[in-house]
């Protein structure tokens, strides 16, 4: 059941993110450059997920709304831009080191819509 | 008649490679021409002029002193205020800001904090082996990238300084030996020659599983892998450390983000002590924005500590995690915020960044973002680089001075904070 499936969410930084955010933060294109989360292609056939469905992502810090796409991943990670969107999901715990959990949060995938698997 | 002026070995600031072999050609205060940009620097220099800040005071149209009076009326009446951000403005304007800080009993912290601020304190338990990056240009013939990305994050990196550049001894590609770690394969992983995937959160392991060869001593694991590497293939890449005869790691947050955070680098670092008895062994982060390395030498040189220093005792007192900017805000400790040259709104965790909507925040910046958004007072600036001039800290810690050649209407961020601090001080 992919509701029972964890994944590791690395957040980090892309070319079309970085050329996004130096072209205006509050255009629209930063927001598509950082909203979206690639999951292994495996993990998409496995759980009958679609290339570009809108998924929510779930961490014990938040939720958010955002589409997938397929990617060269392995099926313990998901890799989300750095942005907003992924912030929200990575939490303030900085285990006393200023450094909150950006590449360690453990996130679960919820269907937008429910179907089977 | 058109007045243009061409303007060779500008520096971009964007990223901390701080490539300064721009050329601009420049026709009416408009940029016409770019030659030797990367494709974020493009649409950087192409943006500069656009979005731009104007003095706001609750979201009203203001003027520029009356922004300037209000930023220190709020800081003089807060009782523990944070300035945080810093990692985009110049040496000039940090050094500003930590003497505002010390007037104002303030809080001041940079974006270190959530980049490579774990390698730092790393730095500060084991030191670090280092080299400029010419050095590693020009000797280097074992590279490894751990958890960096620079084909994404600094693109002209490759080209510049490592895999892809034309050294004095170390000629080009087929001279170096380059691997990638990391928990997915990136474009720069794709242009390694090896590429080992690692478990995600399992570095230290792998880290003191090649110190351990290294020095001799023999590994064991019931599964044969260690974070997920095979022991053969381990003991491949520790031959290859040892053998090299000047070996370079460039590490980014891979290491500094998952879970050991600053003892992954702690392990890296040490690893680097224990190679230098065979080769010359370097390493060195891969600094992300244009002036982080910068924040911390700055920051340093002022109060002793690079990052997290509290001056609410008139001296300065480091502590990473309390008074961090993620922590200060996620615990509600602080009643103003000073962002200067910085985006927190986007980039730190959302729980943090909410609670900049509660307390009084001026935004010094000369562009809009989603920081503004929450912002009771904006003050604009000068871009640095291009409008500004100033001093900037290379990731190898090579400082860069930095012409304009666009006019501007707005006082630099150096000048900005240099009035807000006279204000506190005279009033």
């Amino acid at each position: 059941m992919l509701k029972n499936k964890s994944f590791t969410l690395i957040t980090g930084r892309t070319i079309k993110q970085g050329m996004a955010s130096v072209s205006g933060k509050k255009n629209e294109g930063y927001k598509k450059e950082t909203a979206y989360v690639e999951i292994s292609k495996e993990i998409l056939k496995k759980y009958n997920l679609e290339e570009d469905e809108k998924i929510i992502l779930e961490s014990d810090s938040g939720q958010v709304e955002v589409r997938c796409k397929g990617a060269e991943l392995s099926d313990k990670i998901v890799f989300m831009p750095y942005g907003k969107t992924a912030n929200k999901l990575i939490g303030t715990d900085t285990g006393g080191t200023g450094m909150p959990n950006s590449k360690s949060k453990v996130v679960k995938i919820k269907r937008k819509e429910e179907k089977a698997n | 008649m058109t007045n243009v002026k061409e303007h060779k070995n500008i520096t971009c600031t964007f990223c901390g490679a701080l490539c300064d072999n721009i050329e601009v050609e420049v026709e009416n205060n408009q940029i016409k021409k770019l030659r030797n940009v990367c494709a974020i620097s493009r649409k950087k220099y192409e943006h500069a002029l656009e979005d731009r800040t104007v003095p706001m005071i609750n979201g009203q149209k203001s003027d520029y002193q009356s922004v300037i009076t209000k930023a220190a009326e709020i800081l003089k009446n807060s009782k523990n205020p944070l300035i945080y951000g810093l990692s985009s403005t110049t040496a000039e304007g940090q050094k500003n800001a930590v003497k505002l800080a010390e007037l104002s009993g303030a809080n001041i912290d940079s974006t270190s904090s959530v980049c490579h601020g774990p390698g730092t304190m790393a730095k500060q338990l084991v030191g670090m082996v280092t080299a400029t990056l010419g050095e590693i240009k020009n000797r280097s013939d074992l590279m490894l990238f751990w958890g960096a990305n620079p084909v994404e994050a600094h693109p002209n990196h490759s080209k510049r300084y490592s895999i892809l550049a034309e050294g004095l001894f170390k000629k080009n590609r087929s001279e170096r030996e380059i691997i990638a770690f990391d928990v997915r394969k990136t474009p720069t992983a794709k242009m390694a020659d090896h590429y080992v995937e690692l478990e995600p959160g399992k570095d230290f392991e792998l880290l003191m599983a090649l110190r351990l060869l290294i020095n001799g001593k023999e590994l064991n694991s019931e599964k044969d892998e260690i974070a997920g590497v095979k022991i053969t293939e381990i003991k491949e890449i520790a031959e290859k450390l040892k053998n090299a005869k000047y070996g370079s790691i460039f590490y980014g947050m891979g290491l500094t983000m998952t879970g050991a955070k600053y003892m992954n680098t702690w392990a890296a670092m040490s690893l680097i002590r224990d190679l230098n008895s065979y080769g010359r062994f370097v390493m060195m982060p891969m600094r992300g924005h244009g002036n982080v390395a910068g924040s911390e030498i700055t920051m340093a040189w002022q109060t002793g500590y690079p990052f997290a220093v509290n001056f609410s005792r008139a001296y300065p007192r480091y502590n990473p995690g309390e008074y961090t900017a993620v922590d200060l805000l996620a615990n509600k400790e602080v009643d103003a915020a000073f962002i200067i040259a910085s985006d927190p709104a986007a980039n730190l965790p959302h729980q943090a960044a909410a609670f900049l909507k509660e307390i009084p925040t001026i935004v010094l910046d000369p562009h809009w973002n989603l920081t503004t958004d929450l912002a009771d007072v904006i003050i604009p600036s000068a871009i640095k680089g291009i409008t500004a001039t100033g001093t900037v800290y290379r990731m190898d810690h090579v400082p860069l001075h930095l012409r304009s050649f666009l006019e501007d209407q707005w006082p630099d961020d150096a000048e900005a904070v240099s009035r807000i601090g006279e204000l506190i001080e005279n009033a």
